[in-house]
């Protein structure tokens, strides 16, 4: 019998770290190979060509209108990017539904309606800021997404809509280009943006996906700590973002208590737990006053214990949970 | 009572026991010792190295008290070399996230002993890239962590890059680097099992963290710093585009043998087709060498059962998608035509997978 993928990959590490011994890993070498199956590398490469063609493709149509050929008509180019829409989505109505080519097509149908907005754009120079061809691209990738139920699809939609959001921040006359990042205002519309997609999606809308994985929302969380965590930092020192840091730790607190109680998912509460630790370290750097050889040590063996206690903690959730 | 492993590492265990591979105690054993995922050993890393910079802080402070003297440095720095190998003999994720911490201010201490101030680094800069990177190859030679390891390797790769630094040797460097990543991963299976298998896996990770930057930075700045730097072009004979070329060849063959060595198994038609596919990647795409390596990397991770490097490979292939938009070297309109015609590639290349092992 072989072994999995998976299993290969635990025969590795238990071997690199020492816990079996070189001969062990030979003889299961001979039980059979220590390398992917053929229906492993095929299951793989089916994805990675379809979605990666279409990537490409998409792509290779956002390059050529945005080289902007004089020669080439208008009515051409746009006959041109409505074309390259119709095929993807033709390829969708002719595939398997839900199979691969399904949801590639319908991957670079999302991609495709960028590039026919920013086209339009181009040609008819509607004075539109940029914030608002990224906005509109996401509502036209919409239904495409929907109608995929595919993890790639959704993951474009929201870097699509965050992109958005920090377009239109930086561009808003309350926050100028180079201080969006210092305006709590700002770090908290981010924040809030992928904080209400998180909770959709924990509310059912991840149902939506064919395959029942977390790579979402995971996404999501991670876009609402790293403006937190960022801000919460730098709101020790600047008064002015010192809502953020309550909000960081409001936010921490929720996922904590969330995925630890209702929803485990380990990798979001590691993310809290870690910016936890250092956002509280930043704290003890300004009220501490960090400037002794005892306060410095202080600290870093605060950091030291705190990081120790939760990857102890992490570790044995992780081995309860019995995920990988 | 012993913690129960994940359920994935006990089917495993299961069946390694069902072949009478392994004893009860070394399946107890593992039980007891199952690593951590690779996000959480990712973080933990970040937080040590947090935590070292405060240490490093505490016992660099009151060394300039003392005297800044080399010999006070490198003392403070034998000390916490040798509390962070005393832990590092002891099992625990707290203990070696400790002795990590330890270790990585350890060798900031010693290398500054041993190299001099950093104050000098304008100038002094090979010299103590050149200790750096002995002292990390040093701290990785003894029993630690995985975690431990991986910094040391990374440090002793970044600081070996600083030391034989030279714009003549950029692409070289960077060759080297893309080369030894793939290579390794390749060969996972040859080199896990023998007595140096944990530092090669260490080697291989950070070979893997260091190449994939420089497949970005390379098209970007090689070619940028010889068309900044005349004189140096004029002293060394080079055109302000060779490193970039030497890159995309070297990039270009890496990819065909990866391919070339993991067709081996194939039916020579199928074989001759996945090579020649590979060489019109490697052509069409010479514009964007780092989508040419993310290939090569995914398909040795993959081969190397190594899901976080595959799952990484095929990020940084989107990043460097991003990227060729801005890069110089050829029209938006040669570029398209290039991505359209590797799409099309892919695309065909899928058409000729078996379709009963599609979904």
């Amino acid at each position: 019998m072989q072994w999995t993928s998976t299993q290969v990959a635990q025969l590795f590490e238990l071997t690199e770290s020492g816990q079996l011994t070189g001969q062990q890993l030979d003889a299961a070498a001979r039980i059979a190979p220590l390398e992917p199956g053929r229906r492993d590398w095929v299951t793989a490469l089916d994805r990675i060509l379809g979605f990666g063609g279409v990537l490409l493709i998409g792509a290779a149509v956002i390059f050529f209108f945005a080289y902007n050929w004089d020669e080439l008509h208008r009515l051409t180019k746009i006959g041109f990017a409505l074309a390259v829409l119709a095929t993807t989505t033709g390829a969708a109505m002719i595939a398997p539904p839900f199979g691969v080519a399904y949801r590639a097509a319908l991957f670079g149908a999302c991609v495709a309606s960028g590039a026919l907005l920013a086209l339009i754009g181009q040609t008819y120079q509607t004075g539109a800021d940029m914030w608002m061809l990224f906005a509109g691209w996401a509502a036209l990738m919409t239904p495409f997404a929907a109608l995929s139920r595919s993890s790639a699809s959704w993951a474009l939609w929201l870097i699509v809509l965050n992109a958005a959001v920090l377009r239109a921040l930086s561009q808003s006359v309350w926050f100028p280009v180079f201080g969006m990042l210092s305006h709590a205002a700002s770090l908290l519309a981010v924040a809030g943006l992928n904080l209400a997609v998180l909770v959709l999606l924990e509310c059912g809308l991840a149902r939506m996906l064919i395959t029942p994985a977390r790579h979402l929302h995971r996404l999501a969380a991670i876009g609402v700590f790293v403006p937190l965590i960022g801000g919460a930092i730098v709101g020790w020192w600047d008064r002015g973002l010192a809502g953020v840091t309550l909000a960081f730790y409001c936010a921490a607190l929720a996922a904590t208590l969330v995925y630890l109680r209702l929803r485990r998912d380990l990798p979001i509460l590691a993310l809290a737990l870690y910016g936890t630790i250092a956002v509280t370290a930043a704290a003890f750097v300004v009220k501490v006053q960090v400037e002794s050889f005892v306060a410095l040590n202080l600290v870093g063996l605060l950091v030291i214990a705190a990081s120790g206690g939760a990857g102890v903690w992490l570790s044995r959730l992780h081995r309860e949970s019995g995920a990988q | 009572m012993n913690p129960t492993p994940p359920a994935p590492l006990f089917a495993l265990l299961t069946r390694l026991r069902a072949e009478k591979l392994i004893s009860l105690e070394t399946l107890e054993g593992v039980a007891t010792r199952a690593s951590p995922p690779w996000w959480l050993a990712t973080l933990q890393a970040l937080a040590a190295w947090l935590a070292s910079l405060f240490l490093l802080s505490a016992f660099y402070v009151p060394v300039l008290l003392i005297g800044d003297s080399a010999v006070a440095r490198g003392l403070g720095g034998l000390v916490l070399a040798a509390v962070a190998l005393h832990l590092f003999q002891r099992d625990g994720v707290f203990v070696g996230q400790v002795a990590l911490a330890f270790s990585l201010a350890a060798q900031a201490l010693m290398t500054s002993a041993l190299a001099g101030d950093f104050s000098r680094l304008e100038t002094d800069h090979r010299m103590i890239a050149a200790v750096g990177a002995s002292v990390a190859l040093g701290m990785m030679i003894p029993r630690s962590t995985p975690i431990h390891r991986t910094a040391c390797a990374l440090v002793a790769l970044v600081f070996g890059v600083i030391a034989s630094f030279d714009a003549e040797w950029l692409a070289i460097q960077a060759s080297i680097v893309c080369t030894l990543s793939v290579c390794l991963w390749l060969t996972r299976n040859r080199w896990a099992g023998k007595r140096h298998g944990a530092h090669l896996k260490a080697v291989a990770n950070a070979a893997s963290v260091l190449a994939l930057p420089a497949a970005w930075l390379l098209p970007n700045l090689g070619g940028t710093w010889f068309a900044a730097h005349p004189a140096a072009t004029d002293l060394s004979g080079v055109s302000p585009g060779a490193p970039y070329h030497v890159f995309t060849v070297v990039i270009g063959v890496l990819l065909l043998a990866t391919v070339f060595r993991l067709t081996r198994a194939l039916p020579l038609q199928a074989r001759v087709l996945a090579l020649a596919s590979a060489v019109a990647l490697a052509v069409m795409a010479r514009f964007a060498p780092g989508l040419v390596f993310a290939a090569s990397l995914f398909l040795a991770a993959f081969h190397a059962c190594h899901r976080p490097w595959a799952s990484l490979a095929l990020a940084a292939a989107i990043l460097y998608l991003g990227e060729y938009y801005y890069s110089l070297q050829a029209t938006l309109l040669l570029k398209a035509g290039a991505l359209a015609a590797c799409g099309l590639l892919l695309l065909a290349l899928r058409q000729w997978l078996p379709r009963q092992d599609r979904t």
